[in-house]
């Protein structure tokens, strides 16, 4: 402001200035007489983005000109003197000050670009922005998975690592949810299940992370639109394409590249389409070259695509569908016998593909009445060749979700449900018989062999009920008894699912929450196979508790502390387990109890984060006794912060597990027919491997331009080089052991450009 | 660069770089095969077994085992390797002596003497149309005690109503560089076993199609000194000698199976 008035008395013009709030247009006008008046319109954006900016105001000096934008950014002095020089000027909190100086001509679409102080706001998690419908969700927006530490990239799954109750996974494609075994979690993308999230080695999802808006949790107790998995559910939202203009990014690092496009087709509709292609395979086709053991026939590589088109149907109805596909291949020539099993060599081949069609459409019936229907149409295809040794699965799929929502009175909404799948499977399988438990199972050569071709259809029908209640307007009490009934074909199973939610606002910032609810899931397909498995079992369930509040201390500020802990206990009945005779039965019980917490502390460029999860899982199977369960991680602790400073954001996560357990090898018998030694398990999953640490950073830096940002970054994996074994590998006769260990120090740089 | 080789080989075998002992090296006491005469038998057939043993560095001596016979608890779907739950079992010893001429001039390896086995008659009783045609397991049990250590190994005899009966491999012939084995080894020299015959069997899969497969057959292989960059192959294919031959003599073993429990064991002491 003092610039300001310096710059004003300086030009001699006016001798006293007062800048006036008043209206929009030429608050100042010279005599028209003397004077030649021209005008100077154009557009407000913000630098980069091309966002328009709003509402803000725009001085024209020497004049003493004020115009304000309008809702696209279009600003225009009507009445400027004419002239050989004045100053524009723009001065807008958040953004760094804007002044040029022009020519006072006729000026018309002139563009102004405002440059954001800051262009990322990082912050790692974030729960509550989001609209949730449970209180036991987790959630990340775009804006808050795209830059988390450990994240390689902004992968939204693996930021959804950094969540409470998110295991580590040892750089596996598996997610593990507050102890459950991954298995037991359901992958979904806008609500219609996928068989898989990640590609190869867990480094990235299947969708390009600039096409989702939310990554979302359900760890435990939650409501009855999701079942058939009795650990989680971890389910992607696709975003809504933008409409203002045509956007685009593009990005290559060390694995992969891709790029982005979207926009408006016409007032009604828009579109995106984004696609990646990994070439880590060209990378380690050299590193074979140098390796006897194994020779790459087709470097490994994958790709997805994901396309989405919107469009507002009339007042009532919005459509909108989604495109995915997802492939990931692998054919390689193992010289050498892996663990010595002659049948484990030769040509090696791994191909994983799917793609879903999701059209979705909204009617909004009424202002208190709405309803959802989505698809879920797609192919899911799987091929392990071994040598001849084949496992080939094509599934053509269908899923369907319907949702009537009525709000009754601001006091009760009732939501209506409807959940199917059905799965049309052709099987193709060579393989041996395989008996693994507590991670130690029989070689590959040991098994009987094993050879058949078979179609299944499997469906599985789920109807829900979902019910608010609150006594009255100003109760601090919310009631949710909820309802869920599912069929499952497979075995012939109907199962009713009672869930009760409860919830109490204490005051505006602490909310107290309970919950209490049955969750099952059908066998999976190798264990319900009368081929391979028993057509007899049940359907594995589990019961939920959880307790848990969330206190915000930010008092309406965005600086300051939130804190959230929770509890849970689950009870797992019918866990399937091998067995000799009938290959599998429900012979499994188990208990997973824990807590945890989470603490976000703002302050102003700084944000950090601690996130404590404690868990205790134990898994009963009679002849074995009770043992912790696979994914007993006792301890899980996440150290997040992070600092902006303009362009530069510096982000680190650093993580403590406890070892997974892990079963013993006491020993092992020469099997002289196919000359492989059988290893002999000790007590199961009673040894632990040395504590989990990794330290993850990363840094970017933006680079703004008139029309386009351009960052680039650099993650660093396991700064530490911290050994975390993952494995234990054995000599040819088990004789002699050493631990595996997990992913190395793995630095990542990247450029991405987006307009 | 290591980070991604390991990140690859995760995804399909294991990160190797171990000091672990050979596979193929001949060092200790050690069972390299178990040779039947008839690998598969009728019910009731009796089978003389054969085990092939190398201990090069045992001096010459004799190592006994305790055995146990007894219909296979179902090793292949998981079972522990034991007789236990058979009250039918057989108990009995065997010894293995390494001091007879043929053990002395080998390398102190070679075919132990036989022990035979009867396999029960009733054995397939009580067993699905699909058991009786594929066979029927009789295992054989060897626990020895050596040097310290305690070493089971095992052979089954399958038993079958099928005709057409199982034999052992024969007529391979050992390739050097893919001409016949002159006696002598160098650094790089390519090893092969061919001429093996293959035979054909009937099997009934587990959808009840029945189906005619070729034996797939393995080749080990093993040596006295140095390493083999291949320790099994398939038949034809070669391994790689990587190290230069001893002065003195070295061994050289090749044992070809084929997938049904049949054995072959060539030696060649070298020069």
């Amino acid at each position: 402001m003092i610039y300001l008035l310096i710059l004003l008395l300086s030009s001699g013009v006016y001798s006293q200035v007062t800048i006036p709030d008043g209206p929009a247009v030429g608050s100042i006008a010279p005599d028209p007489a003397s004077v030649e008046l021209i005008s100077i319109s154009g557009r407000l954006q913000e630098k980069g983005t091309r966002n328009p900016l709003s509402d803000v105001s725009l001085f024209i000096l020497p004049h003493k000109l004020k115009a304000t934008s309008d809702a696209n950014g279009q600003f225009t002095f009507s009445a400027v003197p004419k002239g050989d020089a004045c100053s524009l000027i723009v001065n807008l909190s958040g953004y760094l000050k804007y002044q040029e100086t022009l020519p006072c001509q006729e000026t018309r679409d002139r563009t102004i670009y405002l440059e954001k102080r800051f262009y990322t706001s990082f912050e790692t998690t974030v729960t509550g922005k989001v609209v949730k419908r449970d209180d036991q969700a987790q959630s990340l927006t775009q804006d808050e998975f795209i830059k988390a530490p450990g994240s390689f990239g902004g992968d939204p799954v693996r930021a959804a690592q950094n969540l409470p109750g998110v295991g580590q996974n040892g750089g596996s494609a598996q997610i593990i949810v507050q102890g459950a075994s991954p298995e037991d979690t359901g992958y979904l993308i806008n609500g219609h299940r996928v068989p898989l999230v990640f590609h190869f080695g867990g480094l990235s999802s299947v969708i390009t992370p600039e096409a989702v808006e939310r990554v979302e949790l359900l760890p435990s107790g939650y409501g009855p639109e999701y079942s058939r998995a009795i650990g989680g559910i971890i389910g992607l939202t696709t975003k809504e394409p933008r409409k203002d203009r045509i956007h685009g990014m593009a990005f290559i690092d060390l694995l992969n590249s891709g790029g982005l496009l979207e926009g408006p087709i016409d007032d009604k509709s828009s579109f995106l389409f984004a696609a990646r292609y990994s070439y880590i395979g060209q990378v380690l086709k050299v590193v074979a070259a140098q390796n006897d053991d194994f020779q790459l026939s087709t470097a490994p590589s994958y790709y997805d695509l994901t396309g989405i088109y919107q469009r507002r149907l009339n007042e009532k109805n919005n459509f909108k569908t989604t495109f995915i596909a997802s492939k990931d291949e692998l054919k390689l020539i193992l010289n050498r016998a892996a663990s010595d099993d002659r049948e484990l060599r030769g040509k090696f081949k791994n191909s994983t593909q799917f793609f879903r069609f999701i059209p979705q459409l909204t009617t909004q019936i009424d202002s208190r009445t709405r309803m959802d229907h989505s698809l879920g149409l797609g192919r899911d295809s799987l091929l392990v060749d071994i040598g001849g040794r084949y496992l080939d699965v094509n599934s053509n799929v269908i899923s369907h979700r319907s949702e009537l929502i009525k709000e009754w009175k601001p006091t009760s909404k009732t939501f209506l449900g409807l959940d199917n799948q059905l799965n049309s499977s052709d099987f193709r399988i060579n393989l041996p018989s395989s008996y693994s438990v507590g991670g130690v199972g029989t070689p590959f050569s040991v098994g009987e062999l094993r050879k058949f071709e078979d179609k299944e259809t499997l469906i599985q029908l789920g109807v829900y009920l979902r019910q608010e209640l609150k006594p009255s307007d100003e109760s601090r009490w919310t009631f949710l008894p909820n309802l869920r009934f599912d069929h499952f074909s497979v075995n012939d199973n109907s199962i009713l699912q009672p869930r009760f939610q409860l919830r109490y606002q204490l005051d505006p910032s602490l909310l107290l929450r309970a919950s209490w609810g049955k969750y099952a899931q059908s066998p999976r397909p190798q264990e319900i196979s009368d081929k391979y498995g028993n057509r007899d079992l049940r359907s594995p369930t589990a019961i939920h508790y959880t307790l848990g509040f969330s206190k915000d201390f930010r008092g309406g500020s965005s600086d300051g502390l939130e804190f959230t802990n929770n509890y849970f206990y689950k009870e797992l009945d019918d866990v399937v387990n091998p067995d000799l005779k009938k290959n599998y039965l429900n012979s499994g019980t188990g208990t997973i109890i824990g807590g945890e917490l989470q603490a976000k502390l703002r302050r102003e460029e700084w944000t950090s984060q601690l996130v404590y999860t404690y868990l205790k899982g134990r898994l009963h199977t009679p002849g074995f006794g009770t043992r912790p369960s696979e994914y007993d991680q006792t301890h899980n602790l996440n150290l997040i912060g992070s600092y902006n400073s303009e362009r530069w954001t510096y982000s680190a996560r650093f993580r403590f597990v406890s070892g997974n357990p892990y079963t013993p090898v006491t020993g092992a018998s020469f099997d002289s027919d196919n000359d492989v030694f059988i290893p002999t398990r000790g007590t199961i999953y009673s040894e632990r491997f040395d504590p989990f640490n990794q330290l993850d950073i990363r840094i970017d830096r933006k680079f703004v331009y008139e029309k386009w940002i351009l960052t680039a970054y650099l993650d660093i994996q396991n700064l530490l080089n911290s050994g975390n074994a993952q494995n234990v590998e054995y000599s040819y006769d088990y004789r002699e052991k050493k631990k595996v260990r997990g992913l190395p120090i793995l630095p990542t740089v990247g450029l991405k450009g987006e307009f | 660069m290591k980070a991604l080789s390991c990140l690859l080989i995760i995804l399909c075998v294991s990160c190797g770089d171990d000091n672990f002992r050979k596979v193929d090296r001949l060092v200790g006491f050690r069972v390299l095969a178990i040779l039947a005469d008839a690998p598969e038998v009728a019910p009731g057939g009796t089978v003389n077994l054969q085990l092939f043993v190398s201990d090069p560095q045992g001096a010459g001596r004799t190592v006994t085992a305790a055995t146990a016979s007894c219909v296979d608890p179902g090793v292949s779907v998981g079972a522990t390797v034991s007789c236990d739950h058979d009250p039918t079992r057989v108990s009995g010893s065997y010894a293995v002596d390494t001091s007879t001429p043929d053990f002395v001039s080998n390398l102190r390896t070679g075919l132990a003497a036989p022990l035979s086995v009867t396999v029960p008659a009733t054995i397939l009783q009580n067993r699905s149309p699909r058991e009786q045609f594929n066979g029927v397991s009789y295992i054989v049990i060897f626990d020895f005690e050596v040097d310290g250590e305690r070493l089971r190994t095992f052979k089954r005899i399958i038993a079958t109503n099928r005709g057409t009966l199982n034999t052992n491999p024969s007529g391979s012939v050992l390739l050097k560089n893919n001409l016949p084995f002159d006696g002598t080894l160098r650094k790089d020299d390519g090893l092969s076993v061919t001429g093996t015959g293959v035979e054909s069997n009937d099997y009934l899969n587990i959808d009840g199609s029945q189906e005619s497969r070729l034996e797939q057959i393995d080749v080990s292989w093993y040596v006295s000194h140095g390493e083999l960059d291949r320790p099994k192959t398939f038949l034809g294919e070669e391994t790689e000698y990587q190290d230069t031959p001893p002065d003195s003599t070295m061994l050289l073993v090749s044992i070809i199976r084929d997938d049904r429990g049949g054995v072959e064991v060539m030696r060649e002491v070298i020069p």
